[in-house]
């Protein structure tokens, strides 16, 4: 059932290669937005002075101590603007999120124009959704906080730095791990919304979280296989961007161009995501229905 | 046959004795004026966090007046409350370290008294020579019975107790079975220029002291190792379960020792020093790191600087928890400090080593006051340092080598400088900065940049020999400031005073830039009376009997290559040099044409604006000045060259990789989370 969801989802995904480019150009044009203040001020601080000119061969740390000492107050707005541009992408992923979902499980394929109008549709949705995952997140965040006192409770209140070193490795597995059992109960969440037009967004979470109790093998195995397509991809792509990376001129033009590539590739497994999730939450329920339907056969 | 016996008995005692006595010796002939003598008896009670001594002191008064009071320092009473001038100053905060719950420290002196004198304990009153602060008891007085003349002596036994604080703060203190035990004794100030230099403990100062012999014997628990100045004589058991180490310390001016069952020992012979690592268990991996950095830093001290004289070098990690104690340095003992699975990029317990060793030099042999004069010990070391790292470990990423960003010394130094590069001279006591940022700044990391600059000035050979020198003639003594300005003289055959009034004196900033490069074509000049001078046709006429002419200020400068004689197109070049800081140094502009002429041009500096004006048959594409990179005290290098033209390569280049962080950062945000390996680690 997975690979035959991951089939599905990614030739929906590429019957639909706008949307891809909507999503790479979205993400591309914002990243855009927020470089330009930081374009401008280093072009204006060392455009025309031979450092500038020298940063094609190396990168020079007394032209970055000095830009902060000239720009500090500008490099704080701009880290301000780059952490408010994360919000407005986050809000636009997640207002695009029920538009492509309607476009996968109601449509199959669509403009544009049909996909913001159905994502204004079920943009309010979405919102309270998220909130009402934030206890989840809250309760899943938690475990870390288990492994903390499994640590103490093992090696006492002072243990040696290795053991903290290694505890600190394993957290941040802990919270990838977490971070990835939230999304796939998000994202199912989000799927059983809009398969549904649920109003009551609490239902969703929860059906959403009957579900991937009940499958657990399907939903994060799926889930596993995009995220290993994506470390595939993010392997890929640093083989090729190591010997590019202190590249001027042509090399820097490849360089970019490799980078956006892998961009446009994380577009598509990100729409594919949503598309096999979709497709795989629409074939377990189908799969759950004709079993009910065949025990109440039986029992009649 | 008894009387045999007897002689045989007496020449075996005979014997025994000058074998002790050679192994206690360590240099025949004394290297320093040896002024402060302790014989200190000291027992760690573990559990208490307490030491007890008893303390000799043997004063000799070198001086040609007759002093009649003695000043000691009682530095462990720094941590006594939060009333005392160093928790006032310090807010309880050292080095990033938060002095945290209750674990004060104190010293207490029991008993004062001359060998066969009175009791002089009553007569002990604390002063507050630099804040009046009544609550310091850092510092006390004591008035003597009977003065001492002039190449007189006198011996005061003391007794005393401590308690170290927890944990380990400013330097010094316990944590758990880890103790670290600095500026813990009762140590007498340093009798100058007929009065006492004895300051209270501020939370900027190190330190000021006489150099001595010192034979102190340390008690601790028999589990427990023990690192301490000087050479080991002998470890006795105890029949209470401790054993007393016995050290022994010749011309050194302090005396710190650590013990912890916890130590795992390393040793090396490395040239004429016998290196000893105590690393804690968890860093026992790291042994070789520390090793290869202690290599380095010795043969280039003893090529370079001078020689070493002691026979053996301690380096202490200190205890997680502990890191208070460390990056500190005493005479033949130092802390380092380093964390468990740092990456071998990350240079900290390299660096760490080397420059607490070098303090060796210009702290334990030059023993310049660091209460008045922190540059000449932090400043001249960390320059030092920043000489060896980056050779050893550099060029580029010396200090850290790690993704792809490199740091070199120099470069970590000189960012901190330019920070703040005007708030405070780089000479004054090390209390009366503005804040501790400022301290830092002039003690360390101007006067890095101050000398590098000099270096480049100067030279690198005779850079050397000036240290070289500086250390040979003021080692076991204080030299000060103007001592190493006259060496500084007198070895490059310069008055350097300019130099040093405006990088150690004043708060005067350097910054010299290429304001503006103008280039046009020379065009006939038009109208009436006209001057004939800048005319084309004149010009060619100039390009027969001349091959240059430049206009400075006043002045016309041109210049007609003869391959170009034919060529019809002249453009007069300008460019603008202005003095933007107080700091007047000589530099040099140069200029590139796009005909790949070069010309380079001195300035005195002196003006606040030199105008550079050339006719020539090619187009300025540049100008630099100091174009060789030389005159690291300028604190914008950016604007020390104007290009013609805008070149956006290399800012493309870093916008785009930027870009690309940017736009991987909003598709996997969840990739924040590997920064969390960094923040638990530190």
């Amino acid at each position: 059932m997975i690979w035959q969801s991951l089939k599905y989802g990614i030739s929906q995904v590429w019957g639909n290669k706008r949307l891809i480019a909507f999503y790479y150009l979205l993400n591309l044009l914002l990243a855009f937005f927020l470089i330009l203040p930081l374009h401008n001020v280093l072009n204006d601080f060392a455009g025309r002075s031979l450092m500038g000119a020298k940063l094609a061969e190396s990168f020079d740390m007394n032209l970055f101590f000095e830009l902060i000492h000239e720009h500090g107050d500008v490099l704080s707005l701009w880290m301000g603007l780059v952490f408010i541009g994360a919000i407005v992408y986050w809000l636009s992923m997640l207002f695009l999120s029920g538009g492509i979902l309607h476009l996968f499980i109601h449509e199959k394929s669509g403009t544009i124009a049909s996909v913001l109008g159905n994502s204004a549709r079920y943009f309010p949705r979405m919102i309270r959704l998220s909130l009402w995952s934030l206890p989840v997140l809250g309760i899943l965040l938690s475990v870390q906080f288990i492994y903390s006192g499994i640590q103490r409770l093992i090696f006492g209140s002072d243990p040696y730095q290795s053991v903290l070193y290694w505890g600190a490795w394993i957290k941040v597995a802990l919270r990838f791990i977490i971070f990835w059992v939230f999304v796939v109960i998000i994202d199912y969440a989000r799927i059983h919304l809009v398969q549904n037009d649920e109003r009551k967004t609490r239902k969703s979470l929860l059906a959403a979280l009957r579900f991937v109790i009940k499958n657990p093998g399907k939903a994060f195995g799926l889930k596993a296989l995009l995220i290993v397509s994506g470390i595939f991809a993010l392997v890929i792509y640093n083989l090729l961007q190591i010997p590019l990376s202190n590249s001027a001129g042509a090399g820097l033009f490849v360089l970019f161009f490799i980078q956006q590539i892998y961009m446009i590739f994380r577009s598509f497994l990100r729409l594919a995501t949503f598309s096999s999730q979709a497709e795989l939450y629409q074939d377990a329920e189908s799969q759950e229905r004709i079993d009910n339907a065949e025990e109440i056969l039986l029992a009649v | 046959m008894r009387t045999r016996i007897f002689l045989a008995f007496l020449l075996f005692f005979c014997f025994m004795f000058s074998s002790l006595f050679a192994q206690t010796v360590l240099f025949e002939k004394p290297l320093s004026p040896r002024i402060a003598n302790y014989d200190i008896d000291v027992r760690l009670d573990a559990e208490k966090y307490k030491i007890y001594g008893k303390e000799k002191l043997r004063w000799v008064n070198k001086s040609r007046n007759t002093v009649r009071e003695l000043q000691f320092h009682l530095y462990l009473n720094g941590f006594r409350n939060s009333e005392s001038t160093f928790m006032k100053e310090s807010g309880g905060r050292h080095r990033n370290y938060k002095f945290e719950g209750d674990g004060w420290g104190y010293i207490e002196v029991k008993k004062i008294a001359p060998e066969n004198g009175a009791d002089l304990t009553e007569k002990m009153e604390f002063i507050q020579p630099d804040d009046g602060n009544p609550e310091d008891k850092t510092v006390f007085r004591l008035p003597l019975d009977r003065p001492i003349a002039p190449g007189g002596s006198i011996t005061l036994n003391i007794d005393f107790e401590a308690k170290l604080p927890q944990p380990p703060f400013a330097r010094s203190g316990a944590w758990k079975e880890y103790f670290f035990v600095g500026q813990w004794f009762p140590k007498i100030g340093v009798y100058q220029n007929g009065k006492w230099n004895c300051h209270q403990y501020h939370r900027n100062s190190e330190f000021f002291a006489d150099f001595g012999v010192y034979n102190v014997k340390i008690t601790v628990p028999n589990e427990n190792i023990v690192g301490a100045t000087g050479i080991l004589v002998n470890i006795t058991e105890n029949e209470d379960g401790t054993r007393t180490h016995y050290y022994h310390a010749e011309d050194v001016h302090d005396f710190a020792w650590t013990t912890s069952p916890e130590f795992v020992e390393f040793t090396e012979q490395i040239e004429d020093v016998k290196v000893r690592l105590l690393l804690q268990k968890d860093h026992a991996a790291q042994a070789e790191r520390h090793f290869v950095a202690a290599r380095a830093a010795i043969s280039f001290f003893q090529k370079n600087i001078g020689d070493y004289p002691y026979p053996n070098l301690t380096i202490v990690d200190p205890r997680r928890g502990a890191q208070g104690s460390g990056g500190m340095e005493y005479p033949t003992l130092i802390t380092a400090g380093t964390f468990s699975h740092i990456p071998s990029g990350l240079r900290m317990p390299e660096t760490v080593t080397v420059h607490e060793f070098g303090h060796n030099y210009w702290y334990g042999l030059v023993a310049s006051n660091e209460f008045e004069e922190a540059w000449l010990d932090e400043g001249i070391n960390s320059y030092v340092e920043m000489l060896i790292m980056d050779k050893f470990y550099g060029p580029k990423g010396s200090i850290i080598d790690l993704f792809g960003v490199k740091l070199n010394d120099l470069e970590m130094q000189r960012s901190q400088f330019v920070q703040i590069p005007d708030i405070d001279p780089i000479v004054q006591p090390s209390w009366q900065y503005y804040s501790s940022g400022s301290y830092g700044v002039n003690s360390y990391q101007k006067p890095v940049v101050m000398l590098k600059t000099l270096e480049n000035y100067l030279g690198t050979e005779t850079m050397f020999k000036i240290l070289h020198t500086y250390f040979e003639r003021w080692k076991f003594r204080h030299p000060g400031t103007q001592d190493f300005i006259q060496v500084a003289n007198e070895v490059s055959g310069q008055d350097l005073s300019w130099f040093f009034d405006q990088a150690l004196f004043s708060t005067a900033k350097l910054d010299y830039s290429v304001r503006g490069i103008r280039c046009k074509k020379v065009e006939k000049p038009k109208g009436y009376d006209y001057s004939l001078l800048l005319a084309a046709d004149s010009l060619e006429e100039k390009k027969a009997e001349k091959d240059s002419f430049v206009v400075e200020n006043d002045t016309l400068k041109s210049e007609q290559d003869s391959t170009e004689k034919d060529s019809k197109e002249f453009y007069e070049s300008k460019v603008y040099v202005r003095r933007l800081g107080d700091f007047v140094f000589p530099v040099e502009v140069e200029m590139v044409f796009d005909n790949g002429d070069t010309i380079r041009e001195n300035w005195d500096g002196k003006g606040y604006w030199k105008k550079f004006t050339y006719v020539k048959p090619a187009k300025l594409v540049f100008a630099t000045v100091d174009p060789d990179n030389k005159i690291l005290l300028d604190i914008n290098l950016v604007n020390n060259s104007k290009t013609r033209k805008k070149s956006s390569a290399g800012i493309n280049k870093i916008t785009s990789k930027w870009l690309f962080l940017i736009q991987s950062f909003l598709d996997e945000p969840e990739l924040l989370n590997l920064f969390s390996i960094l923040m638990s680690i530190s």
